[in-house]
């Protein structure tokens, strides 16, 4: 656990409050997790581009319910709740294609995500080093 | 007593989230952490836990397709980001439902519900364990075990009528074991206090079977006893 008269500040995209009440301060826990969350976005987003090329709806909605947990373990519940959108728009459709929009977004901007939380990842693996040291 | 408990959950954050939780609130043990439903069957088979954290979506059987399998009822904890389960939850009778991500708050309130529980059937019930022999699980009441020997990857119970080898470690057993009624008398043996009648040097005697009592060991069992 981390010194708790150090408070680290997540920066302002993050959902700080709900941060808080996850990892009460922990960051090396949070700094794993996060770790292991934009690992694991990244390999989904593979997998999801795959599977909407083969054309697999069930297999489609899979990946992204698997994915949708860990938005939130970063502090991302508006995005959590898009991705469940996505994953009930999957269930909902009868065609891929006419998913085809829609994904096209939802891979944007989860490309973006993955940048804006290395970023972050970034800043507190410092601000625990500097702890640290 | 700690919860002993398994994860069953493909997603690894998922599960280090979860794992963390269980360390921070030192109410649980993780036993074992499972990514599918096949690998934590093949562990309960020869393990017993007191609760199963258990995701819903996984690759092969789902976690309720799990729960038709077990040879036993731990208590279940489902930890599942599709609400729409909570009307499965209830059929299948799990103890809690936990929707991820939850808070570490919320998930403290479920695993005291789940220790409630435990508590409440202890009160219950004549205490009670099952192992795993030959294919079978057989019901052992804590007073009719004498003692517990390591015999490497297998442990032996010598009950009042007969002797019964599982696979399983002292480790494990310790934690179940050792408190009130139990004590480890030596890295090799558990013994039920109750049963000892009696004790010379470094050896303790229980229905003429002769266990050691190693120094380190010595000193916390004769404070276990009552010592005139």
């Amino acid at each position: 656990m981390n010194n708790p008269g150090v408070h680290y500040m997540f920066s302002g995209r993050f959902d700080s409050a709900y941060l808080s009440e996850l990892y009460a301060n922990d960051i090396d826990t949070a700094q794993e997790i996060f770790e292991s969350s934009i690992n694991h976005i990244a390999i989904e987003l593979n997998i999801a581009m795959s599977r909407f090329n083969s054309g697999d709806l069930e297999a489609l909605r899979r990946v992204f319910h698997k994915m949708k947990p860990l938005f939130g373990y970063v502090g991302l519940p508006m995005l959590h709740d898009y991705v469940q959108r996505f994953e009930q728009r999957c269930s909902d459709v009868k065609h891929i294609e006419e998913l085809r929009k829609e994904y096209e977004d939802i891979i944007s901007v989860i490309g973006d995500t993955l940048d804006m939380l290395r970023q972050e990842l970034y800043r507190m693996k410092s601000f625990n080093n500097a702890r640290v040291s | 007593m700690k919860i002993s408990s398994i994860i069953v959950e493909d997603l690894q954050p998922s599960a280090e989230f979860l794992q963390k939780f269980c360390e921070r609130s030192g109410l649980v043990t993780v036993q074992a952490s499972c990514p599918d439903a096949e690998q934590a069957l093949t562990f309960l088979s020869g393990n017993l836990v007191d609760l199963i954290f258990l995701d819903v979506e996984m690759p092969g059987l789902n976690g309720f397709q799990m729960l038709d399998q077990l040879v036993y009822q731990p208590q279940v904890v489902l930890t599942t980001s599709k609400p729409e389960y909570a009307y499965n939850a209830f059929e299948y009778k799990v103890t809690d439902f936990l929707k991820k991500p939850f808070t570490y708050q919320r998930f403290l309130d479920a695993v005291q519900k789940v220790e409630k529980i435990i508590q409440q059937t202890a009160e219950t019930e004549e205490e009670h364990i099952f192992i795993k022999v030959n294919g079978k699980l057989v019901k052992l009441k804590y007073d009719d075990i004498l003692f517990m020997e390591s015999m490497g990857d297998y442990v032996k119970f010598v009950t009042t009528e007969k002797r019964y080898i599982t696979l399983n470690t002292m480790k494990n057993l310790e934690q179940k074991f050792c408190g009130n009624q139990f004590c480890k008398v030596h890295r090799s043996y558990i013994v039920n206090l109750s049963a000892i009648d009696d004790i010379q040097e470094n050896t303790l005697y229980i229905k003429g079977n002769e266990i050691p009592v190693s120094k380190s060991n010595k000193a916390s069992v004769l404070q276990k006893i009552n010592v005139l």
